[in-house]
C-alpha cells in the first residue's frame, strides 16, 4: 500500500509498505546475526519499510525506486560533504560501482581509533533489522560510501 | 535434469534476503555466476516450464523464493523470442518484485538505439542482435 509521500518541494515519492515476511525469512535474519556480530541489533525484522523508508521516510514506508532518492537529495537541500567531516545525523549512502543507491543509514558515531575514520552507521537491512554497524560490517559494498547533510 | 534446489550459492541467498529494492535484486542476480550459467545452460522454454512448477508450489523456503527469481533474471538475460510475450503470460502474483523486475530487465536489455548507416548500394547486410539493431538504408 502506498502513502502519500513528498519531498520539500512538494513532488511525490512513490512508496509502498510490503507486509510480506514469510517465516523462513525471519529465521535467516536471525542466522545472520551469528555472521555479523559486532553490530548491534535493534529491532525484530520489520517488512513495512527497508533502509530508504527508515532513512527518508521515517520508517513509515518502503522507497524502492532509487531515482527517486536524487530527487529526495535535490529537493530537500542535501549536501554531500567529505567523509573527514561528516557529524552524527549525516546521511550515509552506499553506492555500487555502477552508481546506484544500494543502501542508506544515518551517521550515529563518529570516532577516531589510531587516526582511522569509522563512522558507526544506524541502518536497517532489506526487509531485516534495524541495526548499529561500524560502516563495512554490512551485507553492502561500503567501498564507495558518500555522505550528505541538509544545512539550512 | 530439473534445476535444484540444492546448493544454491550463498550469494544468491544473500542477495534476495539484505535487497533493499528491486534494482538492488536485478543487478546483483543478473551479475551472479548462478544465474548466468542458468541462462547458459538451459533454454527459454526450460526455464519457463520450470519457473511456473515452482510458482505452482508453496514458496515456503528461502531457496525457493531465490531460485524464482533468479529463473526469471535468466530469463530476461536470455531474450526470448517475443518475450513481451512470455512476461505477459507469467504467473509471478507469489514474487512481490517480479513486475518491478520484469519492467527494469526489459527497459534495461531491449534495444533502444537504432543505429542507421548507408552504404553504396551493392553491398546488403541485415545484421540483428540481441541488443543492437541495425538498420541498412541502401542508396
Amino acid at each position: 500500500m502506498e502513502i502519500a509521500l513528498e519531498t520539500r518541494c512538494r513532488n511525490k515519492i512513490p512508496n509502498y509498505q510490503s507486509n510480506e515476511l514469510a517465516i523462513f525469512e525471519s529465521n535467516q535474519f536471525d542466522i545472520y546475526k551469528r555472521k555479523y556480530i559486532l553490530v548491534n541489533y535493534r529491532t525484530a525484522a520489520i517488512p513495512f519499510y527497508n533502509c530508504h523508508g527508515m532513512t527518508f521516510a521515517s520508517r513509515r514506508t518502503g522507497i524502492h525506486d532509487i531515482n527517486f532518492l536524487r530527487k529526495i537529495l535535490e529537493d530537500d537541500g542535501y549536501i554531500e560533504v567529505s567523509s573527514n567531516e561528516i557529524k552524527e545525523g549525516d546521511v550515509a549512502l552506499y553506492y555500487s560501482r555502477s552508481g546506484d543507491i544500494e543502501h542508506s543509514g544515518i551517521v550515529v558515531e563518529t570516532p577516531k581509533h589510531g587516526g582511522i575514520f569509522i563512522p558507526r552507521i544506524y541502518s536497517k537491512w532489506g526487509k531485516g533489522f534495524e541495526v548499529v554497524h561500524s560502516i563495512a560490517e554490512c551485507p553492502y559494498d561500503a567501498t564507495n560510501v558518500k555522505y550528505y547533510r541538509i544545512i539550512r | 535434469m530439473s534445476i535444484s534446489l540444492e546448493n544454491i550459492p550463498k550469494s544468491v541467498l544473500e542477495s534476495y534476503l539484505f535487497s533493499n529494492t528491486p534494482m538492488y535484486l536485478y543487478k546483483h542476480l543478473l551479475s551472479d555466476t548462478y544465474v548466468q550459467e542458468l541462462a547458459s545452460k538451459f533454454d527459454a522454454e526450460r526455464l519457463i516450464t520450470e519457473f511456473n512448477d515452482l510458482m505452482d508450489t508453496e514458496l515456503d523456503s528461502l531457496e525457493k523464493v531465490a531460485i524464482s527469481y533468479s529463473i526469471l533474471i535468466a530469463l530476461l538475460k536470455k531474450q526470448p523470442v517475443s518475450f513481451k510475450e512470455v512476461f505477459k503470460k507469467l504467473n509471478t502474483t507469489k514474487l512481490e518484485w517480479a513486475a518491478e523486475i520484469i519492467a527494469i530487465g526489459m527497459k534495461q536489455l531491449t534495444p533502444t538505439n537504432t543505429l542507421i548507416i548507408n552504404v553504396p548500394g551493392q553491398y546488403r547486410i541485415n545484421s540483428e542482435n540481441s541488443t543492437t539493431t541495425s538498420l541498412i538504408n541502401r542508396k
